[in-house]
């Protein structure tokens, strides 16, 4: 299955499968199929979210698939492993400090900012401009947090 | 590698903000290269481990937001948050109960204070080299040595007690055994065995030995231990500021410190008492460079007469203590008795070499004698910085009861 989107890289992970890169011109009506029901709501909020400005980017990773929007496609590897990373790193700290299972993640980079989420099986990272209240993104989020 | 005044500086920063905030539960500082600097009292090397190698792991991937400024992770009780500061990795473990502003600010502002106070003072934290290992390629020919530019210390002037300090040279100044560890450090293979001490308020410098404090609680402290001759003659006193320098053995003559100040010389091991008399802050062996008048004479033959003692032996000041005892009174005694730790000390420097005698002078007139010695017997006498003379060789000396003297061993 594949979603589309204007211009954007869209990224679709099938479990064992390889990474697929597809890049569309014009606008297309998405079709969801068989998807879990938290990561298509999961998608609907961060897509909202997606259209603010200070936002320039997400990767919202499920069970089995992945969606990569991105404003800088020649990153997606970085931007990807760093979240790949910041989610094991979260699951190292919070067994050597023994701390609750981690809620969010804040990376308040040089140049960017990363807000990561674990939503059991869904992850969320959300890239966005330095200097961006993530508190206005989790609020976003709120009613999949629940 | 960072000094040890260094990483104890942090650590007691880092247990005092754990007291300001006891929300806190952990706190640590690592180097981006991974180097742990220091960490609380309650945090185990391999937690602070485990935590650095994930933090350094996550930093490395950082480049897509431009590098890492701080990571929060958040958890439903506490949170975990790093701070970048320089190359400084702050990491802080701490209740949600906590006040995120009082953490921030003690975190943002104190360790990056501390660290850079201890930057100042000591600079090879700053400039560490990173560990190369030289292949032929990029070994490169090192020219011979020169004497570094040195930056002076700032320090306080604490005052050197003679009387109850014993083994106390009063032209040796006590420092920091950080400082000279760091200058090791610095300098490497460059030889220092004196230093220049400079009073900014009046222009005075001196060079003379230095020794490490003989007491710890003056340690880490920005104090320099001088004596009140030292002090007289810097024209300064207790708690005036005094930059210390380095001197190298190429640069022994010093002559950046010769061309606009006063300076005067101590030789390191023989006792300018002996030479100027009662007020030793006035007639030091001083020299201006805007006078061609020389107040004494040269080096050389200032110290005229006390070569034989240039065995690099060192001299102790004691006070004169009557020899009682039965072989004081009864008999005519021709030794004198020495503290055993001043024996010992003897011993440790010269090894096999065999000390027999001493030289005992009288610090007014510059008499001397030389004479066998035994350790004082008197438990009451030992380690209070006296040595027990009979009646017949105070008389040949010319001192008394409570007057000073200068001990030192006859080097066979």
């Amino acid at each position: 299955m594949v979603k589309k989107r204007d211009i954007n890289e869209t990224i679709t992970v099938e479990e064992g499968a390889v990474i697929e890169i597809q890049e569309v011109q014009g606008v297309l009506n998405p079709t969801v199929e068989n998807e879990d029901p938290d990561y298509a709501n999961l998608l609907s909020a961060i897509q909202e979210i997606r259209k603010r400005a200070e936002v320039v980017g997400y990767i919202l990773k499920g069970e089995s698939k992945a969606t990569v929007d991105l404003n800088d496609s020649a990153k997606i590897i970085e931007f990807a492993m760093l979240s790949s990373q910041t989610f094991e790193a979260a699951k190292t700290i919070a067994s050597t400090f023994r701390i609750s299972d981690t809620e969010n993640i804040l990376i308040e980079g040089k140049n960017l900012n990363m807000l990561c989420l674990n939503l059991g099986p869904n992850n969320i990272s959300i890239f966005m401009e330095k200097g961006t209240d993530h508190r206005g993104i989790l609020r976003a989020l709120a009613p999949q947090l629940e | 590698m960072s000094t040890e005044a260094c990483t104890l500086a942090l650590k007691n920063t880092l247990t005092e903000i754990r007291n300001v905030c006891p929300e806190i539960s952990h706190v640590f500082v690592f180097r981006e290269n991974g180097e742990i600097l220091a960490e609380d009292e309650n945090t185990s090397e391999v937690t602070v481990k485990n935590a650095q190698e994930t933090l350094c792991a996550l930093s490395e991937r950082a480049t897509a937001v431009g590098g890492i400024e701080s990571v929060t992770f958040r958890g439903s009780e506490s949170k975990v948050n790093l701070i970048q500061v320089d190359d400084l990795f702050v990491t802080t473990v701490f209740s949600n109960k906590a006040d995120e502003k009082t953490v921030s600010n003690l975190t943002r502002v104190m360790i990056p204070t501390t660290f850079k106070v201890m930057q100042k003072i000591y600079p090879s934290i700053k400039n560490q080299p990173h560990e190369e290992t030289l292949t032929p390629e990029n070994r490169i020919d090192v020219p011979e040595p020169i004497a570094p530019e040195v930056q002076a210390r700032e320090f306080k002037v604490e005052d050197l007690t003679l009387l109850g300090g014993f083994m106390i040279d009063p032209e040796t100044a006590y420092i920091d055994r950080a400082l000279i560890v760091e200058w090791a450090e610095m300098y490497g293979e460059m030889p220092i065995k004196q230093i220049i001490l400079e009073a900014p308020s009046t222009g005075k410098t001196i060079q003379c030995k230095f020794r490490p404090f003989r007491e710890a609680k003056y340690e880490n402290k920005g104090i320099v231990q001088i004596s009140a001759k030292i002090q007289t003659a810097l024209r300064i006193r207790k708690n005036s500021t005094l930059l210390i320098k380095p001197v190298f053995e190429i640069q022994e003559d010093v002559g950046v410190f010769h061309a606009e100040k006063t300076e005067i010389s101590f030789e390191s091991t023989v006792p300018s008492d002996l030479i100027e008399g009662n007020d030793p802050g006035v007639n030091l062996a001083e020299k201006t460079e805007n006078s061609d008048e020389s107040i004494a004479p040269s080096e050389t033959e200032l110290f005229k007469g006390f070569e034989k003692y240039n065995q690099n032996a060192p001299v102790t000041q004691v006070i004169v203590e009557n020899l009682g005892g039965l072989v004081g009174r009864l008999g005519n005694p021709d030794f004198v008795r020495v503290d055993f730790v001043v024996i010992a000390r003897w011993n440790e420097i010269f090894g096999e070499k065999e000390i027999k005698e001493a030289i005992v002078e009288e610090t007014t007139f510059g008499k001397e004698i030389r004479c066998k010695f035994q350790a004082i017997k008197d438990s009451e006498l030992e380690g209070k910085g006296v040595i027990q003379i009979p009646e017949k060789l105070q008389q040949m000396l010319g001192t008394k009861k409570g007057a000073l003297v200068l001990v030192k061993p006859v080097v066979e």
